[in-house]
């Protein structure tokens, strides 16, 4: 049979969570699911189911930031978790930030590994808002080509890109990725310029 | 004057209090560190519109619910936990068609033809699993013995807090861990004691063909041997030992210690050859998967352990001296390996990595 093994590396697994990093922010990115935990709270649930509320949009939202395709997002989003749960206490203090990393982390393995993701864009499967056939096909194009730059990146350059722009916050990011909230402005300065010159070349 | 960092620029344009006093103070008089936040900001209007995604909607309360749902084929990436219902219905049909490859020649008075001693994987495709009968509804199953009800879930196994009380229940040893990781909790231990129990499955050729009808498929007919043929399976006593790792509380995040007499299967006389035969011709049952039921090389003492292919992976190691199989899920966070010692096997499993199962497992005493 073939002997096959992935462990899962995750830069800025909880170990490397800075500390610092903790600070509470009210950003706006913030408030859906603080208010999500507790009414999850007020409702009697798991420490567990908890989290699961809290978290679980955002973290298929950062999925589908890396995939442009929410279904494949949600099918990350339940393998994170579960992987979550078979190592960590719910209640842990990095638990957000361990998801976060994890989302984009297995995002990008599986935008990577999945070659028949060309075939299903070319198939459409994520449907454009456009009306005008001309705008989508523009669009599905733009949507491919910033797959393809995002495959590219080195692995903390695409991470930082999708954990900001799915709407967390500068210490959130820095909490994911284990490094110090002030150097997420020129970690992310730098990935939008990579971005850049990966889709003019 | 030193100017801005691009770090302080770039985060001032998405977070404008962010900024001290001082640096807010340059920017304001810097017409240089002004443009290039205006740089900075244009570039970011336009990497926020090459990263857009179509709108997303979510239920968290729905999306709970699949994550605790049996498996489904589109869910099979997770056979440790979602699919493990299916993954065991799987393994025993298996084990089934195992077991009848291990005599030669009619059967004609009561004989033991399987017990383990060692283990060997046998790799299932999503195909197989999905695939493989119902090999249950092919006869009847009684239970019979002290723990028969223990078996069928009609009572709750025996549960202590106490190694010794579960070492007089059981029979058996009940070896523990010299050494837990960190995240078990030692106080969680809890003993499960299955007491032994026998099941014998009688073949029936009409429940047979009504369960092909039910999953629209055409069975070759049982063979008269076969047909009321019976084979006894001796199980227990069986004594598990939980350990909490980490508190989610879910059942997925616990390591299990096991400790049984090895299962025993025997016959009434079936004619075996037949039964082998008709086993593998079964409409589910792949080549491929008969293949590798069939090159198992000493099939009378080797338990086959079904593992989903490119899901898992397994190896050979030695545990306590003697042979063993690990084997774990493709993520690298659930582990387990099972070995045989004297006249129990033993297994040591879950959400663990593979080292730190094999430590335990060695570390039994």
């Amino acid at each position: 049979m073939p002997l096959r093994r992935h462990n899962l590396v995750i830069s800025g697994a909880p170990e490397a969570v800075n500390a610092r990093a903790l600070e509470a922010t009210d950003s706006p990115g913030d408030r859906v699911p603080r208010t999500a935990r507790a009414l999850a709270k007020a409702a009697g649930l798991s420490a567990f189911d908890r989290l699961f509320a809290s978290e679980y949009e955002r973290v298929v939202r950062i999925a589908n930031r890396v995939l442009a395709d929410a279904a494949e997002a949600e099918d990350v989003a339940q393998e994170v978790f579960v992987s979550f749960s078979r190592s960590h206490p719910a209640e842990a203090s990095y638990a957000a930030a361990w998801l976060h990393a994890a989302a984009a982390h297995r995002a990008l393995n599986a935008l990577r590994a999945r070659k028949r993701r060309a075939i299903r864009e070319e198939r459409g499967a994520a449907p454009e808002p456009a009306i005008d056939p001309h705008e989508a096909a523009e669009a599905g194009e733009r949507r491919r080509a910033v797959r393809q730059a995002l495959r590219r990146l080195p692995e903390r350059s695409a991470s930082v890109l999708v954990l900001r722009y799915s709407g967390l916050s500068y210490a959130e990011v820095a909490e994911a990725l284990g490094v110090g909230v002030g150097q997420i402005g020129t970690l992310l300065r730098r990935a939008e310029e990579r971005l850049r010159k990966e889709l003019e070349s | 004057m030193t100017h801005l960092a691009d770090g302080t620029l770039r985060r001032v344009i998405d977070e404008p209090h962010a900024i001290s006093e001082t640096d807010n103070a340059h920017l304001e008089s810097c017409v240089r560190c002004r443009a290039r936040q205006a740089s900075f900001a244009r570039d970011a209007g336009a990497v926020a519109m090459l990263l857009e995604v179509p709108e997303l909607r979510t239920d968290s309360a729905v999306a709970l619910r699949r994550l605790r749902a049996p498996a489904t084929p589109s869910s099979f990436r997770l056979p440790f936990v979602i699919g493990a219902r299916r993954w065991l219905a799987a393994a025993a049909a298996i084990v089934l068609v195992a077991f009848t490859l291990t005599t030669t020649g009619v059967a004609d008075s009561f004989i033991q033809i399987f017990e383990p001693k060692q283990f060997v994987a046998i790799p299932i495709t999503p195909g197989d699993l999905n695939a493989i009968p119902d090999l249950s509804a092919y006869g009847t199953m009684t239970w019979s013995g002290a723990g028969k009800d223990e078996w069928t879930n009609a009572a709750h196994p025996f549960t202590t807090t106490n190694a010794a009380t579960a070492r007089a229940k059981s029979g058996l040893a009940v070896l523990t861990p010299a050494a837990l990781p960190a995240n078990a909790d030692p106080g969680s231990v809890q003993f499960r004691v299955l007491q032994p129990a026998r099941m014998t499955f009688t073949f029936d050729g009409s429940k047979a063909r009504d369960a092909a009808s039910r999953a629209s498929a055409t069975p070759p007919p049982m063979p008269s041997h076969i047909d009321g043929a019976q084979l006894y399976i001796d199980v227990g006593p069986v004594v598990l030992q939980l350990y909490k790792v980490g508190s989610s509380g879910s059942d997925m995040s616990g390591l299990g210690i096991v400790e049984a007499r090895p299962p025993v299967v025997s016959s009434n006389g079936v004619t075996v050859k037949e039964l082998q035969d008709y086993l593998l011709s079964q409409p589910g049952i792949s080549p491929e998967l008969a293949a590798r039921v069939r090159a198992i090389a000493d099939p009378q003492t080797t338990l086959p352990v079904p593992v989903p292919v490119n899901y898992t992976f397994t190896r050979s190691v030695t545990v306590q001296g003697q042979p063993g199989l690990l084997l774990g899920d493709s993520t690298g966070v659930f582990s387990g390996v099972f070995w045989r010692a004297g006249d129990v096997v033993r297994a040591v499993a879950g959400p663990l990595t593979d080292t730190t199962v094999l430590d335990i497992a060695n570390s039994l005493r």
